[in-house]
């Protein structure tokens, strides 16, 4: 194409990269900032819910079926909603972002408690702990490996996302995206170099959780080692 | 004899909650993208003015575009380096949200452009001349409790676009020449235009055109779809870097329709009330400087892949008004 | 200030419910009108989802049966996950502009999308032919049934449910991006009112929610019309294995 766009600058420009190092830090550590409390809101709201789901079984479904309709929501969808409440800020974006976090962390929350051996239980009861003790100390504990394989699917889930926020002045790597995108003629390396760093971003997490994940079960290692 | 077995499990199950917190506290609080470090000197603590009165974190902020935040940082910067408290609230959004954020003070200062801000601010008749402009602007200003400061020589106003292939084979140099082209046009602009005098509303009631709108919010989107065709017409930036190519045509406004959009300065009256003519006579000498070739500059820079606070800061020291 | 906040919040409610049933906004023939954003959107979506199911499909199925690829199988959903939808729409956008192949406004929206719904309805076309009882296939192939017959026959059907379910997700994650479309084009259906009434701040917050209330409507009715798709289409006897396909894979990708 011979248009006055078509013949913009490079999609990749390392020396743009090179001298914006601080820059993109930045952006990355406001990316992460979001992510941590969004993932962090969402696993205390999610142990909460589960504890009442394993408390009163009757409410699991109605708890995930809840989870469900937020989790469909459309991410832009949610941020308009919203608004109106919490107005234009870092409020809005994290609220939204925790909401996409629920679903999953309470389906391996109660998934990695009910995969606690009946044995261990009895056990714990046979020696004097009381059900919240029992829960916090020997069946959360336990769940863990399950539990954070939910948050892996949480955090990557909430990483992607987190560049949606770009629309209401947030959006960590995803206002570089915008910022390539509006400026005129647009700017290639700052929309591909954003989102390149965010699937990094997320694979990075993704191993790091994955790392917690192995250690949280020697077992398993011990198991699979040749 | 419990503790062993106890003690265990519950660190294990505490550590990726504690690894989360330690992740948060190492992000500490939100920082503004716009905002590398050396923007954010000019702490008021660091002693560098002490003839400063105490007052209020002067809080800046932008139009959702490259230039408006660009500008933002000019100011913004300027009042750092003379030593004043300056908060960062950029890309804001449409003067739908920034005149209200203005009006209950989320916010303390933003870059206008005249005749938009009375046109689609207030709803005014478009001003005749910069004079005339600035001080019906402060009038409707009032209210509110904005004070408007001296307009810069610069200007940027809404520019009616088409590619060159278009205008010659319609024989369209004029907005007014559109009218001649059978079954009407097909205009671009960002939604906000679809509402406003000095954009479609412009075009439909001040030109009597036949125009069917399409809402495209970001600019290069809409140069890519007047590109490709699927559009006759687009809204640009006077300042934007791509009217420079012969490709594309500025069509002339005839009737007036876009007012004279000289950047002008505006402020909470309380801040002007803490920090005295000093504050307002420094941000003057910083308008004065701002001409249209300027803003056509940064708006090139931009496109070069350069932050807004980089931009600023650059031409700040080019100009001596930092350092 | 709790009760003028309490009216501001009713004033937008009844704005909006006034913008939802002006009867102008239901008007068939209007370009900014509801039905025609509505058809819009799901143009969109469908023909992403087709083209995602056109390409994936047969792989999966291809190398499932093959038994290969398999560590390409287990990762692709998670490399998906990690990719941005806002920024995969401005990348292939940009990249419109510059080859000129496919436009600037429809295909880079559907082609975008389409990349998104590769990866799940991938995963579970492969994960299904590969969950298929071992010795039900080896059954058949003892009755001489060729390798495709093997497939169409025997592992094809049974694995529709949990093919299907993965097709489910990835649908009703491409309505949901859609929107996000609005953004980088005047496509993005009904992603549109949100994109504009949030331009024009305070007066257009009816519009932002109205908009709003429909994309979560259209979403939630697309999940629900795929449940009856499902219904059809599926025989009798492995129907309660879909439902346990949709309750076990109910995450895809959020939108």
């Amino acid at each position: 194409m011979t248009g006055v766009l078509a013949q913009a600058r490079p999609l990749l420009e390392w020396d743009w990269v090179g001298r914006n190092g601080e820059l993109l830090w930045e952006l990355t550590r406001q990316h992460l900032y979001f992510t941590g409390m969004a993932v962090g809101i969402g696993l205390a709201i999610s142990l909460a819910l589960s504890v009442v789901a394993l408390r009163w079984r009757a409410t699991l479904t109605p708890i995930l079926g809840f989870g469900s309709v937020l989790y469909t929501i459309p991410s832009l969808a949610l941020f308009a909603l919203l608004l109106p409440v919490l107005g234009i800020g870092d409020a809005l974006a994290i609220t939204a972002l925790v909401t996409y976090t629920i679903l999953i962390l309470v389906r391996n929350i109660v998934a990695g408690i009910d995969g606690v051996p009946r044995e261990v239980i009895e056990a714990a009861d046979g020696m004097g702990y009381r059900p919240a003790r029992r829960f916090l100390e020997i069946e959360l504990p336990l769940a863990m490996p399950v539990v954070v394989a939910g948050l892996r699917i949480a955090s990557v889930t909430v990483i992607g996302l987190v560049t949606v926020t770009a629309l209401i002045g947030r959006g960590g790597l995803g206002a570089l995206i915008l910022r390539g995108f509006r400026t005129l003629p647009p700017f290639p390396t700052m929309i591909v170099v954003g989102t390149l760093l965010s699937v990094v971003l997320a694979i990075t997490v993704d191993l790091l959780l994955l790392g917690v994940e192995r250690a949280l079960t020697p077992w398993a290692r011990r198991k699979t080692a040749p | 004899m419990r503790s062993p077995f106890r003690s265990r499990p519950v660190v294990r199950a505490l550590a990726p909650i504690a690894a989360l917190g330690l992740l948060l506290a190492a992000c500490g609080d939100d920082g503004d993208p716009e905002q590398t470090p050396d923007a954010q000197t000019g702490d008021p603590d660091d002693g560098a003015a002490t003839d400063i009165p105490d007052g209020p974190e002067i809080v800046v902020s932008s139009f959702n575009f490259p230039e408006s935040t660009i500008l933002a940082e000019v100011y913004a910067q300027a009042m750092e380096d003379a030593g004043y408290p300056v908060g960062r609230e950029l890309d804001l959004g449409t003067r739908e949200l920034t005149l209200p954020g203005l009006a209950d003070g989320q916010i303390d200062f933003l870059p206008e452009y005249l005749g938009s801000a009375l046109v689609t601010g207030f709803g005014e008749e478009p001003p005749g001349d910069v004079d005339s402009g600035a001080d019906a602007l402060q009038a409707a200003f009032e209210a509110d409790g904005v004070t408007v400061l001296t307009p810069a020589p610069a200007v940027n106003s809404n520019a009616f676009v088409t590619t060159s292939a278009f205008a010659e084979e319609n024989g369209v140099t004029t907005i007014g020449d559109l009218a001649d082209i059978d079954g009407g046009i097909t205009f671009a602009g960002p939604p906000e235009c679809e509402e406003r005098d000095t954009c479609l509303l412009g075009l439909t009631d001040g030109y009597g055109l036949d125009v069917t709108f399409e809402s495209i919010q970001e600019p290069a989107a809409r140069l890519a779809a007047l590109e490709a065709g699927d559009v006759d017409l687009i809204l640009l930036f006077s300042t934007d870097a791509p009217l420079a190519d012969e490709r594309l045509l500025q069509l002339e406004d005839t009737e007036g329709i876009v007012p004279p959009e000289n950047i002008v300065p505006v402020i909470r009256t309380e801040v002007v009330d803490a920090y005295g003519d000093d504050l307002v006579t420094l941000l003057d000498e910083v308008s004065a400087m701002l001409t249209t070739e300027v803003l056509t500059e940064f708006n090139l820079r931009s496109s070069e892949g350069l932050a807004p606070d980089q931009i600023a800061g650059d031409w700040l020291a080019e100009q001596g008004l930092v350092g | 200030m709790g009760a003028a906040e309490d009216g501001a919040v009713r004033q937008l409610a009844g704005d909006t419910l006034t913008w939802l049933t002006d009867p102008g906004r239901w008007d068939v023939t209007s370009v900014a009108g509801i039905p025609f954003r509505t058809l819009q959107h799901l143009g969109v979506s469908v023909s992403a989802i087709l083209l995602a199911c056109v390409l994936a499909v047969p792989l999966a199925l291809h190398l499932a049966h093959r038994r290969r690829a398999e560590a390409l199988a287990s990762s692709v959903v998670n490399i998906g996950r990690a990719i941005p939808s806002f920024g995969l729409i401005v990348l292939f956008w940009l990249l419109a502009t510059r080859t000129g192949w496919v436009g600037t406004q429809f295909w880079p929206l559907v082609l975008a999308l389409t990349a998104l719904a590769l990866p799940p309805v991938f995963t579970n076309t492969y994960t299904a032919v590969r969950e298929v009882d071992a010795a039900t296939v080896e059954a058949a192939r003892g009755m001489g049934y060729t390798e495709a017959q093997v497939l169409r026959r025997i592992e094809l059907p049974l694995a529709s449910p949990v093919i299907l379910a993965g097709i489910r997700i990835a649908f009703v994650q491409v309505v949901a991006t859609t929107a996000i479309g609005a953004i980088v084009t005047n496509g993005g259906g009904l992603g549109r009112y949100v994109v504009d009434g949030f331009a024009r701040g305070v007066a257009g917050r009816p519009t932002v929610l109205a908009g709003a209330l429909l994309l979560a409507t259209l979403t939630l009715l697309a999940d629900g019309a795929f449940g009856l798709v499902e219904r059809l289409l599926l025989p009798d006897g492995v129907r309660d294995d879909a439902r346990r396909a949709d309750v076990a894979n109910r995450v895809g990708a959020a939108g």
